[in-house]
């Protein structure tokens, strides 16, 4: 078909050519003779094309019928389609209005047309999601007022504050009159999470809204046609804000169907993804998979389609790849699972079990699970995920009876400090002591070389010393594997840190400390805990009836809250070396067989004073003790003097445990 | 029996139950009476005819819209594309044919077959850019893109109003 058959552009463009026209340029080669083109026409005429034609057969009527099944949107599209449907549909004297009528009101719920604006332009306003300044399909902001759809960019470029326009900024050619009655748009809805600049309440107005009116307004006569024409404006314009919210209401409704259409298409996607994917072997893995971080990769359309095969290609990778690092994930989180479990059977085995002769001490399950031993005994191999609590306890306690545990016990108690527990008064701690208790006893203590608080948990105290001397001694918690932290934090359980943690009094931390202390004659660094040597004076306490109760020092604190006082600290005394020696020797005597004490060597350590078992003398100590080796000198030469004869491993008594490296030091032959 | 003579000297003999589904036909033999004289239809040729012919024997015996149904049912008649099945093969042709069986419902006034034809056409249409529309029928783009600005952003008929 010719191309001639179609009407002449419109006037005002007619006369641009190509090269004029933005964004065409630059596609076409450049032309080294300018010659006067053609019209270029895109397409080639055809079957529907006969429409077109001047002499075309089909009647107004007949279109007209087609157009009535058409939606308003399929209209405004057909009116661009060429300059006839142009005419047809937009041209007053075709008499398309009662089509536009019946399409705009086959929309449920549209107001109908106001009488302000085009059929056109109202579908376009309502219906359309194009920007009318730019064409981009963005634009879901409507400003019913001024009757402009347009996306963000156009609604902060076209549109000038009324603020700024009625101080300075008007253009000179405008009028105030004018500027007055010119629609306006409104505030920009806060829901689109923009700038909060752009939320304020004030007027914005059309720049060429303005222009237009202004050009209108210049083109009447007199003043008086001038001065109703802004009445009638200003009436215009305040109807326009009274039926607003007509409007709005609709688009806004449209809006939530949007959404909800667009919820729709989620749900279908992410239903189709589950069903494909368990089509694709992975139902079982689906069952403990994050299915919502799966539906993730479908919850947007512009996400792939896994209806699509060219989508489904897309997503493949991207699914596969997570649900590989979900599943190892998943596997370090078993075995971090079993050794937490084996942990907590561990713990409950020696809280009950033959193991556990400890009595006021419960073994710290963080700190055996550390033990290489122990850690073979809780998940000897990889895949183990035996998950039975009666097979996993038999076999740990069979694991443990078999020597192993033998080892275990051996190095948790070498890393346990007894002495701190045992400032913890009796009626306070009862059995096994409350971590309260705990707290209070070793508040009064500062490590002796970092000048830390230790701290306490249920069980065992931890200390773990920043001295740089043990740095490489201590245990840190960052030392450990990822699946044991996890199964310490299970626990709620730290490990050991504190090999050689020694703790000092501070004083300042409690009065009644401090006002013992004053009785004691005795300064704060006199007062020790460490493995090797704790010193814990004891005190007399003066009855009314004339008795003398001996007290350790540190129940003292604890039990005697008059020390505060002149009177009450009268009635407190140091105890005489003598007491302290009977004080301990009926403690020795009292203790049960079953402890198995061997007598053949064996000394104590108390106050300013250590007493030899074997020949019952007290052998007074010089104070203050700068070092551990000070006391072992003490003890090696009175040995050396008197108990030759004595070769094996002094004992200690039980209120004090040595630390290994001092005993090995002490046994070695001097 | 009613003879019908084609544009291109067919003649076809159909039944007259099924001739009078179109309104012009069927005023015609009211006007002429009894008679074995030939119709002739020249706006409509051989081949439409006969397609025209094959959808009235499918619908023979079906009530006609009368004049005052239609215009109650006329509005939600309109706003519906939805076709019969039947109608729908009858109806997949190319779109030569396509609109000229419109026109031969047109002339002919066989306001279902128009309405079938019409709501085909607006099918193709529906859901289509102006760009598609134009592909789709083979229709020529006489618009610059600046005209097509402009008539987004015109709003003369308003003014003519």
């Amino acid at each position: 078909m010719a191309p001639n058959n179609c009407k002449p552009r419109i006037e005002h463009s007619s006369q641009a050519t190509p090269d004029e026209v933005p964004g065409r340029a630059t596609d076409r080669a450049p032309v080294v003779k300018k010659k006067k083109r053609k019209k270029r026409l895109r397409g080639v005429q055809g079957a529907l094309s006969i429409l077109c034609k001047e002499d075309n057969p089909v009647p107004d009527d007949m279109l007209f019928e087609i157009c009535l099944h058409l939606s308003p949107i399929d209209l405004c599209n057909l009116s661009l389609s060429c300059e006839f449907f142009r005419d047809l549909l937009l041209n007053p004297r075709r008499h398309s209005g009662p089509v536009w009528c019946s399409v705009l009101s086959s929309v449920e719920g549209l107001p109908p047309c106001p009488e302000d604006i085009t059929p056109f332009r109202y579908a376009l306003m309502m219906l359309d999601h194009h920007c009318q300044f730019c064409f981009c399909r963005n634009a879901w902001q409507v400003f019913v007022i001024a009757r402009v759809r347009c996306c963000i960019n156009c609604a902060i470029k076209e549109f000038s504050r009324y603020e700024y326009l009625s101080g300075l900024g008007l253009p000179e050619h405008i009028s105030l009159e004018v500027m007055e009655i010119s629609p306006y748009r409104e505030p920009i809805s806060s829901d689109l999470g923009l700038p909060s600049a752009l939320w304020d309440d004030a007027k914005f107005i059309l720049d060429s809204h303005m222009e237009e009116l202004q050009s209108k307004y210049n083109s009447l006569e007199s003043d008086e046609e001038r001065q109703s024409w802004l009445a009638a404006k200003a009436l215009h314009l305040a109807a326009l804000e009274r039926n607003a919210s007509i409007y709005e209401d609709f688009l806004q409704s449209r809006s939530d169907e949007r959404e909800d259409r667009r919820n729709q298409r989620r749900l279908q996607r992410e239903e189709l993804l589950i069903q494909k994917l368990k089509e694709g072997g992975f139902t079982e893995k689906l069952t403990w998979l994050p299915v919502k971080i799966l539906k993730s990769y479908v919850s947007s359309d512009t996400d792939p389609n896994p209806a699509t095969a060219r989508g489904w290609q897309k997503l493949l990778p991207k699914l596969t790849a997570f649900i590989e690092r979900q599943t190892h994930e998943r596997e370090m989180q078993q075995r971090r699972d079993v050794i937490a479990q084996r942990c907590r059977i561990l713990k409950r085995l020696f809280l009950s079990g033959p193991g556990c002769n400890f009595n006021t001490i419960q073994p710290n399950v963080a700190d055996i699970a550390v033990l290489p031993e122990i850690q073979k005994i809780l998940c000897p191999f990889v895949d183990d995920t035996e998950t039975e609590e009666g097979a996993i306890a038999q076999r740990l306690m069979l694991a443990l009876i078999s020597g192993v545990g033998g080892d275990f016990l051996t190095s948790w108690w070498s890393k346990t400090s007894k002495n701190l527990l045992d400032m913890v008064p009796l009626p306070i701690r009862g059995r096994i002591p409350t971590a309260h208790a705990l707290m209070n006893a070793t508040l009064f203590f500062l490590c002796k070389d970092c000048l830390t608080l230790p701290l306490a948990y249920p069980a065992v105290l931890i200390h773990t010393c920043r001295h740089p001397d043990y740095a490489s001694a201590a245990y840190t918690v960052q030392d450990y594997s990822d699946d044991m932290k996890y199964a310490f934090c299970c626990l709620e359980a730290q490990p050991w840190a504190a090999r050689c943690g020694r703790l000092m009094l501070d004083p300042s931390r409690s009065k009644h400390a401090a006002a013992i202390l004053k009785i004691l004659n005795l300064d704060a660094r006199h007062i020790t805990s460490d493995f090797l040597y704790c010193n814990n004076p004891v005190l007399v306490h003066q009855k009314r009836n004339g008795s003398r109760v001996m007290v350790h020092w540190n129940e003292a604190i604890f039990n005697c809250q008059k020390t505060t006082t002149k009177k009450a600290l009268s009635v407190w005394q140091p105890a005489t070396p003598q007491e302290i020696y009977a004080l301990y020797q009926r403690e020795f005597e009292e203790l049960p067989v079953t402890w198995g004490i061997p007598k053949n060597a064996s000394f104590s350590s108390c106050c300013q004073s250590w007493l030899c078992r074997h020949c019952n003398a007290i052998i007074p100590l010089q104070l203050p003790y700068q070092t551990q080796s000070d006391l072992l000198v003490q003890i090696r030469i009175h040995f050396a003097q008197f108990h030759q004869d004595i070769n094996s491993t002094p004992i200690l008594h039980q209120n004090f445990s040595l630390h290994r490296l001092a005993i090995n030091s002490f046994t070695r032959p001097w | 029996m009613v003879l019908l003579v084609t544009s291109d000297n067919e003649q076809f003999n159909a039944d007259k139950d099924v001739v009078e589904r179109s309104v012009l036909i069927k005023n015609m033999l009211e006007d002429v009476g009894e008679s074995d004289q030939p119709i002739p239809l020249p706006n409509v040729s051989s081949s439409v005819l006969k397609k025209v012919l094959e959808y009235c024997e499918h619908h023979r015996g079906e009530p006609l819209p009368s004049a005052d149904a239609d215009q109650s049912q006329d509005e939600t008649r309109k706003r519906t594309t939805d076709i019969s099945e039947w109608d729908q093969k009858f109806i997949t042709v190319d779109q030569e044919m396509l609109f000229e069986i419109i026109l031969a419902a047109n002339y002919l006034d066989i306001k279902s077959l128009l309405d079938v034809g019409c709501k085909t056409v607006a099918n193709m249409i529906k859901g289509k850019t102006p760009e598609e529309i134009r592909k789709l029928f083979n229709i020529v783009n006489d618009f610059t893109p600046e005209e097509e600005a402009q008539i987004k952003k015109e709003n003369e008929w308003a003014e003519d109003r």
